[in-house]
């Protein structure tokens, strides 16, 4: 999906060498650029050079960019750097979306982050990693279209925009690739350093609200069919217990969990930021939405089935997702970690099963 | 007048207002209507007689006119009342166009969304088994849910003031409101799955055009979704009643 040469992350002075191979094609460039400039700036202006060249004759759209990158080329300052950053990017990472200049005035200086985030993913945990794209921005944010995320304080939740920077595409594309290309294993890939906490609190949300109605609804289903005759339907109530039980267990799962998971890494140092973590298991949480749905049917053997299935399928999608990045920190000693998550992973879907459709041959109070 | 052309200049203008100012970028409800038509006579009846100063507040808060404070309580409270009932008739029922509706929330106030949702809780708890759980519930529901759903539009890149996104979502709630009284009164299910599901689309119809707008187009569907989320799930608190 990504035509972006460089997206598996390469510290920034491998950039530096990679220039001269595109140097004949990228135009005026001195070397002696580069070593002058902040450490993202030859990076960015490289990456951009070489994914414009790389890319230009496949997006017509982007001829706009790729005209606008050649000054950025010897200019090298921030701002025009900042402005051709759309069209890579959108030539990168969007889904289908090749004249995304809508969401120019947001997407510009987080990308140009997130590349860099891109580094620290393979080199580094960084201690700026937890916000995702802002750690890597260094230059003023003079003339670019939107601020920069990290100016604002930390209690302004400006600066927490670069977490969210997905358009309604990104979010349906991930969702899609998280339940159905679950075995693929490459979604930190996917994502391309622009981890986002829309999808995993939303998604969160949604479970919350859906296993709470379903559950409600399986207990209905199953109060109708034992209930003494000739009682009327003002006998049921539903349990507001079930609202306050799935409000914890899913934000508890993705927010708890992941909050662990995220520190046993920084132990292990692997290179993966706390939303990256909190993105993968948001995600894999969106498998349970349609299986809640479908556990209304008051069978058990379905129930059973349908929850098995999507604990298999979304376990599978976050221990193929987060192996590259532990494989390569711990080695063997991972082992007690995946069966940690195996095992915590295990226990949502049988809570799941058990606190909200177990209903069967329990006789009603 | 002038002065809410002025507002309607700062909210507008983007990028160049302190950002904790414009979180909170319009006055709050003022006695002098905005809008045309029904605000006339409630809009002409407090405004100080050629006063050049601002109009009062509601609440004896400044102390720029003797009227308000001196007045009886009766006369704050049907004033308020009749405020309420005008932001009301401008925000959930739009039906011939937004501006109004943009006026209204230009003048935010917070008792109406306060009444809605205390109405809402009350409403649902007493057809629940548990009801300070209910009450609970459906209280927190909604305060956190459109302080979340207001964070989360900003957080997507949108602009959108605090406290009108709080008063838009919070007067959408009338027709919840009605949903519940009407479920908590008749147990005939056929009568519940008709009208939880309208009023439902209703709350979302009247505003939905007000969130997004506040964000890119790309990221509508994103702001949009939380918040029919929220009034699903209270149509759904209703329904179950």
């Amino acid at each position: 999906m990504s035509t972006n040469p460089f997206a598996t992350s390469s510290p920034p002075p491998v950039f530096g060498e990679q220039a001269p191979v595109a140097g004949p094609v990228g135009g005026a460039w001195g070397p002696a650029s580069t070593p002058l400039d902040e450490e993202d700036e030859p990076f960015t202006a490289a990456h951009l050079a070489a994914a414009n060249e790389a890319a230009v004759p496949a997006v017509g759209g982007a001829g706009g960019g790729a005209g606008s990158s050649r000054p950025a080329h010897t200019a090298l300052t921030f701002t025009e750097s900042t402005a051709a950053v759309p069209s890579a990017s959108s030539m990168g990472g969007r889904v289908g979306q090749p004249s995304s200049s809508g969401a120019a005035p947001v997407s510009p200086v987080p990308r140009v982050g997130s590349a860099a985030d891109q580094a620290l993913l393979a080199s580094s945990p960084g201690p700026s990693a937890p916000l995702g794209g802002n750690g890597g921005m260094a230059g003023g944010p003079a003339g670019a279209p939107q601020e920069d995320p990290s100016k604002f304080a930390f209690y302004n939740i400006k600066r927490y925009r670069g977490l969210f920077n997905v358009d309604t595409s990104d979010v349906l594309a991930r969702l899609l690739h998280a339940v159905l290309l679950f075995f693929r294993g490459d979604f930190l890939q996917y994502t391309d350093g622009n981890p986002d906490l829309y999808g995993p609190f939303w998604v969160a949300s949604t479970l919350i609200f859906v296993t709470a109605a379903a559950g409600n609804c399986a207990s209905y289903i199953d109060w109708t069919m034992h209930k003494p005759e000739g009682s009327t339907s003002a006998g049921w109530y539903y349990d507001v217990d079930k609202v306050g039980g799935s409000f914890g267990l899913f934000y508890g799962y993705v927010g708890v969990v992941g909050l662990i998971l995220y520190f046993v890494l920084r132990w292990f140092k692997a290179g993966v930021s706390l939303a990256s973590v909190w993105c993968v298991y948001g995600y894999a949480l969106a498998a349970f939405i349609p299986i809640s749905l479908v556990c209304v049917v008051p069978i058990e053997s379905v129930r059973w089935a349908v929850v098995g299935a999507a604990t298999l399928t979304s376990g599978t999608f976050i221990m193929l997702s987060l192996r590259a990045p532990i494989h390569e920190a711990a080695g063997a000693k991972a082992l007690p970690l995946y069966i940690g998550m195996i095992a915590l992973h295990a226990g949502l879907g049988l809570a799941l099963k058990l606190y909200f459709f177990r209903y069967k041959d329990i006789p009603m109070p | 007048m002038s002065f809410l052309g002025g507002n309607a200049a700062g909210f507008g203008a983007s990028g160049r207002r302190d950002d904790v100012e414009r979180l909170f970028t319009a006055d709050p409800s003022v006695p002098v209507s905005t809008g045309a038509g029904a605000a006339a006579a409630p809009g002409g009846g407090y405004a100080p007689p050629g006063s050049a100063l601002s109009p009062p507040l509601g609440y004896g808060g400044e102390a720029s006119s003797m009227n308000t404070l001196d007045e009886p309580v009766w006369e704050t409270v049907k004033r308020d009342l009749r405020r309420i009932y005008k932001n009301l008739v401008m925000v959930v029922f739009p039906f011939k166009d937004r501006s109004q509706q943009s006026a209204a929330l230009r003048n935010w106030d917070l008792w109406g969304p306060m009444i809605f949702v205390l109405g809402l809780a009350i409403t649902l708890s007493l057809g629940a088994a548990t009801a300070s759980k209910t009450f609970s519930l459906v209280f927190a529901l909604v305060s956190v849910g459109a302080i979340i759903l207001t964070v989360n539009v900003v957080l997507l890149g949108g602009t959108i003031g605090f406290f009108q996104s709080l008063c838009l979502l919070g007067y959408c709630l009338f027709p919840l409101d009605v949903a519940a009284i009407v479920c908590v009164t008749t147990d005939i299910l056929l009568v519940r799955w008709i009208l939880v599901p309208i009023m439902v689309v209703w709350s979302s119809w009247a505003s939905i055009p007000f969130i997004s707008g506040a964000v890119p187009a790309n990221r509508r569907a994103l702001a949009i979704y939380p918040m029919v989320l929220l009034y699903t799930a209270l149509g759904w608190l209703a329904l179950i009643t």
